[in-house]
């Protein structure tokens, strides 16, 4: 590099070694592609497997359980399609367009059961439900009857999972739903309302064919956890795919087969997602501006009951009824000797989703900053992969992680002792490091959306400014957009924060030994019937669960107050 | 060396379409100069290059006397010193109008840059208002806010990008004139990029005309209206229509009009074809009626109108006449030539010779 001494004091080089700021760029370049590709290496590891060497494991498998676990996970996947569909548009429906007392709480309440994860509910709701539970027991007491003089419902079963899962999963479907049917053109739904069309055929002839793309989009939402789902099932003893998975891992010890299960699951997740995009493709359904005054049915006593009683339901069922019971439980047992040992899981969890919720926000504005930098199909595709991971169930994570990472640990340890007879042991597999990358390999996608969401939102020229103000790239990010967007950069960090709290498989399995959280020992003291010893940490994860809730409900609120104009002028975030 | 920037054979490609071809053009010290010419035909790609965000496919940017971008490459904008007014302002909503202002400056020691903010603040009209937010503040003061945050660092070249088009139309008026006395009284080299030749002429000393990624001349606006280089400057800049002649000796054409004489643009070998730049007010109406020409249309001016005429042959021209003796379309006229020099091109009317670089 040659710098003229004579030349003036603000232009370094005459002629540059390298073209427009290309080192620095470059390197970028190769930092995004290498995060994503170890990014890609569980979901690589677990396609790669089906080309692998089957031993007997499979044909084993086929020849007994594999028709189970799939017709158990189909059944699961229709049942809380389903039961999604009905709960999530009806209320959907009824809170857009019909007036009857009670109405604004739904509108944001009917969200709360997001906060509760499906294992937790299930295990809260075979408390309630068993035999000395308290809804039998009362039964009991008023009619005299005494155990097995009258007929009950097990809700340890598919239907009972089907329940659980569509009780907790249905606010997808009511979010987009209820969005979509804002969003229409309510010239559309006048107009239909001015040809004679009632609420109801209203709903069936007009809102809902509009509503469709968006309606499928909950419903992916929806079963593409429920095929992901670990802890429902297994509580409740049913063989799915899910459950497979480690029964063949750890039961048969053949994790080669486990990760072919997994693809099988994956082949199912992967065609909800075709299917989802497919119909978004097929219809634009935009409205057009106008925000006219959409119809209003304001309903008589008798229909407005119904209508309160269908959105009170969900809500109770959902979200009050098993909260009341993990907080009586909570109530019932908290000696010292919990408490101190809850202080422990709580800082665990916390430590280790504040760990990853910091990284996946580091890691989401590196790459989605890039593609600002360099903006084009390479940085596009590589943000795309790395965002991939939220489609994997987290055991099939599990197993996608920890194939690579032992066969790491493996040949270091073995090429350690044949070289100088030390063993470096388990150095990857089984340790924090490794739980960590599977979280980011799940919930990148979580903190890179809304990262890249809150960047869209910037004008270019924002970036030109800097620049030619002196702030080189780095600086620019720091002084504008960093700033600029620290709304988003606050909501990312908290999504992936609860996100890593709640989970339950692939911490599981690739915990530290001896290493708990609170979703694992509330799991683990409810496998082991100890109900009541579960509550307190199951309640923690759901309080944490609430915070997305009121950040999503909080823009709907929002939304409502000033629909429509928001200056260009204004600043861009919060 | 007392060119602030220079363009040599500068080209811009993206992908397979060429922003810009071939442009030369040099600023001096001191001088603003303009980029006039439609939507799409590059004036953007040339201040993006200048700036530095994009690199040149072709030629060299010269800064100062030093190249600081040639074909691929190029220094990054943030080492140029180039200071830019984007065409939303870009100011940024996050900090005060004085952090906008000190934005480009060095964090200390502190009371230079409040005293550089304070100078700016003056200069520009707004001072004491370094506290407010720009989303706080009217349309013109926030161009001020732009002006001053962009000139803080002292830029070799200030680089505005169509900075009049988000303000409103009575602004449009009157801002174009107070920047120029502004930057004259910062005494800045600055090139400007607009489609609105108000603007174009309000400001700069020296406009360049372009079209598809061509630069056609590069000069005064007196010359480009009186002596334009190609039929696209005739016809972009002011109004008028060409006429078909004939060479028949030096200075000398034969057309509709008669025989016109006088000093020409380029000399042309007798016998050739071509066209003679007709401008409003180089023919003048001749009160005596029954003449050649046809009324055809007429738009009262106010001082003046305009009228279109039509010749025997079918060829439409434009004239000027004082609104006190005015007539009725379908009213014969005769016409009296007034030309003080004849701009002529080669029939046909393609551009012939592009590219200028006459200083």
């Amino acid at each position: 590099m040659a710098v003229s001494q004579d030349a003036q004091p603000h232009v370094l080089i005459d002629k540059p070694a390298v073209p427009t700021g290309a080192g620095g760029l470059s390197a970028w370049k190769g930092g995004m592609i290498l995060i994503t590709a170890l990014l890609a290496l569980p979901l690589a590891v677990i396609v790669a497997s089906v080309f692998w060497p089957d031993k007997a494991t499979w044909s084993h498998l086929a020849d007994t359980v594999l028709a189970d676990y799939v017709i158990n996970s189909a059944l699961l996947a229709i049942g809380v399609g389903v039961g999604t569909f009905i709960l999530g548009t009806g209320t959907a429906w009824l809170l857009s367009v019909c007036e009857f007392p009670g109405r604004r709480i739904f509108e944001w309440a009917l969200l709360l059961p997001l906060a509760m994860p499906a294992y937790i509910i299930a295990y809260t709701y075979t408390g309630l439900l068993d035999v000395a539970g308290p809804v039998q027991s009362s039964l009991r007491a008023l009619t005299g009857w005494s155990v097995g003089d009258y007929p009950f419902p097990e809700i340890r079963s598919l239907g009972g999972a089907i329940l659980m899962l569509t009780l907790v999963l249905y606010p997808y479907v009511y979010m987009l739903t209820r969005a979509a049917f804002l969003e229409q053109s309510s010239s559309a739904l006048n107009v239909a309302r001015s040809l004679g069309l009632g609420p109801w055929a209203m709903f069936r002839r007009v809102a809902l064919p509009l509503a469709r793309p968006s309606i499928v989009a909950g419903l992916s939402l929806a079963i593409m956890e429920t095929l992901a789902d670990y802890g429902t099932v297994q509580y409740f003893g049913i063989p799915t795919l899910t459950t497979g998975i480690f029964r063949t891992w750890f039961g048969l010890d053949d994790i080669i087969a486990a990760a072919q299960l997994s693809a099988l699951l994956l082949t199912f997740i992967f065609t909800v997602i075709i299917i989802e995009r497919l119909s978004r493709r097929q219809a634009r359904y935009h409205h057009h501006g106008s925000w006219q005054a959409r119809p209003s049915f304001k309903l008589r006593r008798g229909q407005a009951t119904l209508a309160f009683i269908a959105c009170a339901l969900p809500l109770g069922l959902g979200f009050i009824v098993p909260s009341a019971q993990l907080l009586a439980w909570s109530l019932e047992v908290t000696p010292t000797r919990d408490l101190g040992e809850f202080a422990v899981l709580a800082s665990r969890s916390v430590g280790l989703a504040g760990l990853t919720a910091i990284l996946a926000l580091l890691l989401a504005l590196f790459l989605a900053y890039g593609h600002r930098l360099m903006p084009g199909r390479l940085t596009f595709t590589i943000n795309r992969i790395a965002g991939m991971g939220y489609a994997l169930p987290g055991t099939v994570i599990a197993v996608g992680v920890i194939i690579p990472f032992a066969a790491f640990d493996n040949t270091l340890d073995t090429w350690l002792r044949d070289q100088f007879g030390v063993s470096s042991g388990l150095l990857l597999s089984g340790t924090v490091a490794a739980l960590v990358f599977a979280y980011l390999v799940r919930f990148l996608a979580v903190s890179l959306n809304t990262v890249e969401a809150g960047l869209g939102r910037i004008r270019p020229s924002m970036d030109d400014a800097a620049r030619s103000m002196g702030a080189n790239a780095g600086l620019t990010l720091w002084r504008v957009h960093i700033p600029l967007i620290r709304g988003s950069l606050l909501t990312a960090a908290l999504l992936v924060f609860v996100d890593v709290l709640k989970e339950l498989p692939a911490t599981l399995v690739l915990r530290p030994f001896d290493f708990n959280t609170l979703a694992v020992r509330a799991f683990e003291l409810a496998s082991d019937e100890r109900l009541r010893d579960a509550a307190l940490p199951a309640l923690a994860i759901v309080a944490a669960g609430l915070i997305p809730v009121i950040l999503v409900s909080r823009s709907i609120t929002r939304a409502r107050g000033n629909e429509g104009s928001i200056s260009s002028r204004d600043p861009i975030d919060e | 060396m007392s060119e602030r920037l220079s363009l040599v054979d500068l080209t811009v490609r993206f992908g397979r379409t060429t922003a810009v071809e071939g442009v030369n053009l040099k600023l001096p010290t001191g001088v603003i100069g303009c980029l006039l010419g439609p939507s799409g035909c590059g004036k953007t790609s040339i201040l993006r290059t200048v700036a530095g965000f994009e690199s040149p496919s072709a030629g060299v940017v010269r800064l100062h006397g030093n190249t600081v971008a040639g074909a691929g490459w190029g220094h990054p904008p943030e080492q140029r010193r180039v200071g830019m007014i984007f065409q939303d302002l870009a100011l940024f909503p996050h900090l005060t109008v004085a952090d906008n202002i000190g934005f480009g400056l060095p964090k200390k020691p502190a009371e230079n840059r409040q005293k550089r903010i304070d100078e700016l603040l003056e200069l520009v009209g707004l001072p004491g208002m370094g506290k407010r937010y720009p989303h706080h503040m009217s349309g013109g003061q926030q161009q001020r806010v732009a002006i001053a945050r962009a000139l803080a660092p002292r830029p070799e070249i200030l680089l505005l990008d169509e900075p009049f088009s988000s303000l409103d139309v009575e602004l449009r008026d009157t801002l174009p004139r107070e920047l120029r006395d502004i930057l004259r009284e910062a005494e800045t080299t600055a090139l400007l990029v607009t489609h609105d030749q108000a603007e174009a002429f309000a400001m700069a000393d020296i406009v360049g005309v372009m079209q598809a990624g061509r630069l056609h001349q590069w000069d005064t606006a007196y010359n480009l209206y009186h002596r334009p280089e190609t039929p696209f400057v005739a016809d972009f800049i002011g109004q008028g229509t060409r006429i078909a002649g004939t060479m028949v000796g030096p200075g000398r054409v034969k057309t509709e009009l008669g025989l016109l004489e006088g000093q020409v643009s380029h000399e042309y070998p007798p016998g050739t074809e071509v066209d003679v730049l007709v401008r409003p007010d180089d023919v003048i109406i001749d009160a005596d009626g029954a003449g050649v020409a046809e009324i055809e249309e007429r738009v009262f001016r106010g001082a003046n109108f305009l009228y279109t005429l039509a010749l025997p042959g079918g060829t439409r021209l434009l004239s000027l006449a004082p609104s006190h003796d005015h007539y009725a379309p379908g009213v014969r006229v005769n016409l009296r030539p007034a030309f003080t020099h004849l701009v002529l091109f080669p029939r046909g009317g393609a551009s012939c010779h592009a590219d200028s670089d006459d200083d």
